[in-house]
């Protein structure tokens, strides 16, 4: 049987089923552990439904310990021993995430939770995109991964840490929403350059990796065909 | 003496019944002659299609339905270029003879070249491991057939991400052996996809 009243480091009978990520999810299960990360500093909506904000709270909670957390609390199992204890606080997010809103001349092609960066980086992006669907309104930038919240490793990516590098996708000729790479037809040089041109013109850029040799102020990079990798000062 | 010239006709049967089947798998005397057994590998996954990839919401993305042939695994865009979780080594096997070859056995082996992130250059294979065996396989007289071995390629990552290794490519080895005790190799044929993560 759950326990729906806890003190920290007082004795619980603990959660009947798992709990966050792929977990069991009872409700009264999650209402407990919500509790328990309320009491470790989340912000959470005591509700029993676990969603992703319940998710990133153990997420959160786990990276006291762990860099590969996996945002589930079972029974009788490490994060809940911690909880129960509470003796550990939740780990705050340090970046924040790109809006995800439209309306700033960009779309996302990675998941919410790997769009974070540091605010300068943030404003820096939406700065340029908003600029370049200005002159260009038929035109979307595609933003892709970034950085974590907490700027843990990003797998498969060697770097995507610091929160101050974002992956751009090279325009298309066609406006379409989708990849593309520079040997393709449906290719625009001339977008990419005039995109890379307002980007350069952002004080915050420190450096831009793509493999179109024919546009300025960019380094040649293995893998870099169909992407820009670009990098923020801060 | 019946029985002895009985026995004794029996024995050339075998022995004549022997070197015909030997004959059949045999690889051709000639250098440019086909093999009587041919074997092919493909790397391939589930993946989105073209129309599914335009405009995919990343949080809610479709399933992935479409079969494609990869020839690299790429994390260099999340959508657009393939790097599942999971790849298939798709062996293709073709009866190039006139006459049924039964009781083929198959081994698919794959193995790894690993290293770490840091030096890709010091990366090194390590020794073969069987996936799969399949035995008393039947080709009719110009027939192919084709199985497929999964490969979990996300557990290798993730195990090897730990101590800030990556395995850099994957290699399938498909071995034909012919039947018998002796398993006589036919065919042997290799494949590699290169894995490169992102930057």
């Amino acid at each position: 049987m759950a326990i729906t009243s806890l003190t920290p480091g007082s004795t619980s009978t603990g959660v009947t089923g798992s709990v966050g990520h792929k977990g069991l999810n009872k409700k009264s299960d999650v209402l407990t552990v919500q509790k328990l990360l309320n009491q470790a500093g989340a912000e959470l909506k005591p509700d029993g439904s676990c969603g992703p904000a319940t998710i990133n709270a153990i997420e959160g909670y786990q990276r006291n310990w762990s860099k590969h957390p996996d945002g589930r609390v079972d029974p009788g199992g490490h994060t809940w021993k911690k909880l129960v204890e509470g003796k550990l606080k939740l780990k705050k997010d340090s970046y924040v995430m790109l809006p995800q809103a439209c309306g700033y001349g960009y779309y996302s092609y990675s998941s919410m939770d790997r769009q974070f960066g540091t605010s300068a980086t943030i404003h820096s992006l939406i700065q340029v995109c908003m600029d370049f669907t200005a002159k260009y309104p038929d035109l979307q930038v595609g933003i892709g991964d970034m950085s974590f919240a907490d700027g843990r490793h990003m797998s498969p990516h060697k770097t995507h840490t610091n929160g101050r590098n974002a992956d751009i996708r090279p325009f298309r000729t066609d406006g379409k929403m989708t990849h593309v790479t520079i040997t393709d037809k449906e290719y625009s040089h001339e977008y990419t350059k005039a995109f890379v041109e307002m980007l350069r013109k952002n004080s915050n850029l420190k450096s831009i990796l793509f493999n179109d040799t024919k546009i300025s102020g960019v380094s040649q990079h293995e893998g870099h065909d169909n992407h820009l990798h670009v990098s923020m000062k801060e | 003496m019946a029985s002895y010239l009985r026995s004794a006709w029996n024995a050339a049967c075998a022995i004549l019944w022997l070197l015909g089947l030997a004959a059949c798998f045999a690889q051709p005397a000639g250098k440019d002659a086909p093999a009587r057994v041919s074997a092919g590998i493909e790397f391939r996954c589930l993946w989105w299609s073209e129309a599914q990839m335009e405009g995919l919401n990343p949080n809610a993305p479709p399933p992935k339905t479409t079969d494609v042939q990869i020839k690299k695994w790429e994390y260099s865009d999340p959508v657009g270029v393939p790097h599942p979780d999971v790849v298939d080594i798709v062996v293709n096997l073709k009866n190039n003879t006139a006459q049924t070859l039964s009781g083929l056995e198959v081994d698919v082996s794959g193995q790894w070249m690993t290293g770490l992130m840091s030096k890709r250059a010091e990366a090194t294979w390590a020794d073969p491991i069987i996936l799969k065996t399949v035995h008393d396989v039947s080709l009719a007289p110009g027939s192919t057939e084709n199985f497929r071995v999964p490969v979990d390629l996300r557990t290798k990552m993730t195990t090897l991400e730990q101590v800030q290794k990556w395995p850099y490519t994957v290699r399938a080895i498909v071995k034909v052996n012919a039947p018998g005790s002796g398993r006589a190799a036919l065919v042997i044929v290799k494949a590699e996809l290169p894995i490169t993560p992102g930057d």
